[in-house]
C-alpha cells in the first residue's frame, strides 16, 4: 500500500460517485475523445461534476480528466455521460478514422530524432 | 313522761276528778255530820259550841285541803301541758331533722360518695342532727358508707391494679411491636439502599475495575447480616460477570480492530484496482465488491465501537460534507435509493467525519430498511446557526408512538455490548456516536409518511473544507494557476468544496514527496510497516505513476497544439496517442505492483 492508499484516500468510494453505474458497452467517449464544457457549474451539483466543467472550459480528453479528477475512466465516462445528458458538456470525437501509414510515422520518428 | 302521748293526760285528768268528788262527798259527809251533831245538841250548850268550833275548824280545812288539792292539780295539769307541748315540738324537730337527712343529706352524700370524695371528705361540713336517733342514723349510715366506699375503693384499687398490669402488658406489647417494626423498617431502608445506591454503586466500582474486596469494604456495613450476605454474594457475582463481559468485550474489541485493519487495507487496495482497471470490465465486478467490504467495514466498525474499541480510520483533514454523506451512504446495502439534496459546502473536522459518517450510515441504513425497496430515502442538509442539520426522511410505515420513544432512548443513552437489550445494534451505534461528539438525534414523523430522523451536527465539528492547504490531497492552487494548463480560469468561489483547483500532475508528485517527510501510522498496522510501506515506493518507484498517463497525454497534446509545458515530463517522448495510453496503462500498472 502506498502512502496515497491510507492518507489521501477519501471516503467517497467509486459506486456513491457512480450512483453504483458503469458505461455500457456503447458509450460514446474514448479515451482521447475531448470533452468541451457548455455551461459554468451550479450551485448544489455533484462535487465531481463540479470539477469536470471547470476542467473542461477548455477542451480536456477524457484520459486527461480521468488523471486530473483522479478517478478511474470507466466513473469519468459515467459523470461525463449525466453531463452530456444534461447539456454540460459536448463530446469531440478525434479524426482518426485513418491512422498515418507506417512511413509517415517513420519519417516523422527520424524528424524527431534529429531535433 | 314527756314521751307520754296526749290521751295519757286525759287520764291523768281522772284522779284529779276522782279527788274532788271524794273530796266533795267527804265535805257533804262532814257537813251532814256536823249538821247532826248541832241538831241534837240543844241550843246554849257547849257541847254545841263546841260541835260548831270542832266542826267549823273541820270545814275550814276541808276547804283549805280543796283549794290546796285543786291548786295542786292545777299546776300539775300546767306543767303536764307544757311537757307535752314541748315533746310535740321535739317530735316535730325529730321530723324535720329526718326530712332534711333524707331530702339534702344523703343526696349530698351520695353525691359526694359518687364523685369520689374520700369518706372524711363526705362527711365533712355535714350538719350533726341534735335528734340522738337522727345522730345514730347517721353514724350508722357514716359507717355504712364508709364500709361500702372502703369496699369500693379496694374493688377499685384492684381494678386499677389489674388496669395498670393490663396496660403494661400492651405497653411492653406495643414496645415490641415498635421495636419490631423499627428493626423491620431498618432492614427495608437498608435492603432499598442496597438496591438503590450500594449494588449500582458496586456496580460502578466494579466497572472501573476495582477489585471486588476493596468494593466489599468500601461500602458499609448492612444492618442485617443475612443483607451483608446478600449483598455479599451479589457482589462476587456481579464481580465475576464484569470480567466475564470484561473480557468478552475486549475479545470483541481485538476481533473487530482486527477486521477493520483487513478492511481498511482491502478498500484501500480496491481502490487501486479500481483505478488500474478503470476501463475494464472487471471494474464492475471491483466495484460490487467495494460495496461489500464497505459494508463489512461498517459492521467491524460498529462492533468495535459497542465494545469500547475505536473506529475504523481517523482522517487527517476536514471531510466536505458530500463526501462525508457518500461515505455514509457506501456503507448501507441499499445506497442507491438514497437521494442527497445538499448544497452545503462546509467540512466536517477529520477526527469527527468517520463517526458522523458512521451514524449517519446507521440511520440510512434503517430508513432503507424500513421503507418499501422501490421508494426513495431523502437526505436534506441545512446549515444552521448552531450547526449541521441532517434530516434522513423515508417513506415508510413510520414508526409508532412507542417505537419513537425507544429509538429516542435508544439514541440518548449510549450503550455497550453489554447493556445493549436487544440485538440490533444499529440505534445504539448512533447513540454511542452522538454522546460522543455531541450530536443530538431526534425522531419525527415524515411528512412522507414514514419517519424522519433530524441529526444536529454542532457547529464545533464543522470547519471549512481544506483547499489549497490541503497536503497533497487536491494541491495548492497557485501551483494550479501557474501551471498554464488552464489560463481561462474564474476565480473559484471561496469554500466551494467542488471548485478544488486543477492540478499539474508533475507538481502533484513533487508535492506529494514534500508533504510525506513523515510516515503516518494508518489504523491497524505498526509504525515500523507503515514507514516500510511509505518510503519503499518511493524510494523504487516515482510516485507520479498514476498521474503519468494524463500528463503524458497533456504534453503530447500541448506539444500537437504548440503550446509548450513548463517542466512538463514527456515533451521528450515520441509516442502516437494509442502509444500514450498504452504507456499510462503500463504506468497504472507498475504503480499497483508498488
Amino acid at each position: 500500500m502506498s502512502p496515497r492508499a491510507v492518507d489521501r484516500e477519501s471516503p467517497d468510494r467509486l459506486y456513491t460517485v457512480t450512483q453504483g453505474r458503469t458505461p455500457g458497452d456503447d458509450d460514446p467517449f474514448d479515451l482521447v475523445s475531448l470533452i468541451v464544457g457548455e455551461r459554468e457549474p451550479a450551485p448544489g451539483m455533484q462535487s465531481e461534476h463540479v470539477r469536470i466543467l471547470e476542467t473542461c472550459r477548455t477542451p480536456v480528453s477524457v484520459a486527461e480528466l480521468s488523471a486530473e479528477l483522479e478517478l478511474p475512466i470507466s466513473v469519468v465516462k459515467v459523470l461525463l455521460l449525466d453531463l452530456r445528458d444534461t447539456g454540460g458538456v459536448t463530446v469531440r470525437h478525434p479524426l482518426n478514422d485513418e491512422l498515418p501509414d507506417q512511413n509517415t510515422l517513420r519519417k516523422v520518428l527520424r524528424a524527431l530524432e534529429r531535433i | 313522761m314527756s314521751a307520754q302521748p296526749v290521751p295519757g293526760l286525759s287520764r291523768a285528768q281522772s284522779p284529779a276528778f276522782h279527788a274532788t268528788v271524794a273530796f266533795a262527798v267527804s265535805a257533804m259527809v262532814a257537813i251532814a255530820c256536823m249538821t247532826w251533831v248541832l241538831l241534837t245538841t240543844p241550843p246554849g250548850d257547849t257541847h254545841m259550841l263546841v260541835a260548831v268550833l270542832v266542826g267549823g275548824t273541820a270545814c275550814a280545812l276541808m276547804v283549805v285541803t280543796g283549794v290546796t288539792a285543786a291548786v295542786y292539780f292545777g299546776s300539775v295539769a300546767n306543767e303536764a301541758r307544757a311537757a307535752d307541748a314541748a315533746s310535740q315540738l321535739r317530735a316535730r324537730r325529730i321530723e324535720d331533722e329526718f326530712f332534711w337527712l333524707a331530702r339534702e343529706t344523703l343526696p349530698v352524700i351520695a353525691r359526694r360518695v359518687g364523685n369520689g370524695a374520700t369518706p372524711e371528705e363526705v362527711f365533712e361540713g355535714i350538719p350533726r342532727p341534735e335528734s340522738d336517733a337522727v345522730r345514730s342514723l347517721l353514724t350508722t349510715i357514716q359507717r355504712l358508707a364508709t364500709d361500702v366506699m372502703e369496699k369500693a375503693a379496694a374493688v377499685q384499687g384492684e381494678a386499677e391494679e389489674a388496669a395498670e398490669s393490663a396496660r403494661a402488658e400492651a405497653e411492653a406489647s406495643a414496645e415490641r411491636a415498635t421495636s419490631a417494626a423499627e428493626e423491620l423498617a431498618a432492614i427495608e431502608a437498608e435492603a432499598s439502599r442496597l438496591g438503590t445506591e450500594a449494588i449500582p454503586a458496586a456496580l460502578d466500582q466494579l466497572r472501573a475495575g476495582e477489585p471486588r474486596d476493596m468494593v466489599l469494604s468500601a461500602t458499609s456495613e448492612a444492618v442485617s447480616p443475612a443483607l451483608s450476605g446478600l449483598f455479599g454474594t451479589v457482589v462476587t457475582e456481579l464481580a465475576v460477570a464484569e470480567r466475564r463481559a470484561a473480557s468478552a468485550m475486549a475479545a470483541c474489541a481485538n476481533a473487530a480492530a482486527r477486521v477493520q485493519a483487513q478492511t481498511t487495507r482491502m478498500l484501500a487496495d480496491l481502490r487501486e484496482m479500481e483505478q488500474r482497471y478503470g476501463d475494464d470490465k472487471v471494474f464492475a465486478d471491483l466495484m460490487t465488491l467495494d460495496h461489500l467490504v464497505s459494508q463489512t467495514g461498517r459492521f467491524a466498525d460498529s462492533i468495535a465501537l459497542l465494545s469500547g474499541g475505536r473506529s475504523g480510520r481517523r482522517w487527517t483533514r476536514p471531510i466536505p460534507v458530500e463526501s462525508v454523506l457518500r461515505g455514509a451512504m457506501g456503507r448501507i446495502d441499499a445506497y442507491q435509493r438514497v437521494r442527497v439534496h445538499s448544497t452545503c459546502t462546509t467540512a466536517i473536522s477529520g477526527y469527527a467525519a468517520e463517526g458522523v459518517m458512521h451514524a449517519l450510515a446507521e440511520l440510512m441504513d434503517n430508513a432503507t430498511a424500513f421503507s418499501a425497496h422501490g421508494s426513495a430515502v431523502h437526505v436534506y442538509v441545512e446549515e444552521e446557526d448552531a450547526g449541521l442539520v441532517v434530516t434522513i426522511e423515508d417513506s415508510g410505515l413510520g414508526m409508532r408512538a412507542r417505537e419513537r420513544e425507544r429509538a429516542e432512548r435508544a439514541v440518548a443513552k449510549p450503550l455497550d455490548l453489554a447493556t445493549l437489550p436487544g440485538t440490533r445494534l444499529g440505534l445504539a451505534v448512533v447513540g454511542r456516536v452522538a454522546d460522543r461528539y455531541g450530536l443530538s438525534v431526534s425522531f419525527r414523523p415524515s411528512a412522507r409518511g414514514g419517519t424522519g430522523v433530524v441529526v444536529m451536527i454542532p457547529r464545533a465539528l464543522l470547519s471549512a473544507p481544506r483547499d489549497a492547504a490541503a497536503p497533497g490531497w487536491w494541491p495548492g492552487r497557485d501551483s494550479a494557476d501557474g501551471s498554464g494548463s488552464d489560463p481561462g480560469a474564474a476565480p473559484d468561489p471561496p469554500g466551494e468544496s467542488g471548485t478544488q483547483p486543477i492540478t499539474v500532475p508533475g507538481q502533484l508528485a513533487g508535492q506529494d514527496e514534500d508533504t510525506y517527510e513523515l510516515p503516518v501510522r494508518p489504523r491497524g498496522k505498526t509504525l515500523a510497516e507503515a514507514s516500510r510501506t511509505s518510503l519503499g515506493p518511493r524510494t523504487e518507484i516515482p510516485r507520479h505513476s498514476s498521474n503519468d498517463a494524463g500528463s503524458r497525454f497533456a504534453a503530447f497534446r500541448n506539444s500537437r497544439t504548440g503550446h509548450t509545458e513548463p517542466g512538463g515530463t514527456g515533451a521528450d517522448q515520441t509516442i502516437t496517442e494509442a502509444d500514450a495510453v498504452e504507456s499510462g496503462s503500463d504506468h497504472q500498472g507498475s504503480e499497483g505492483t508498488a
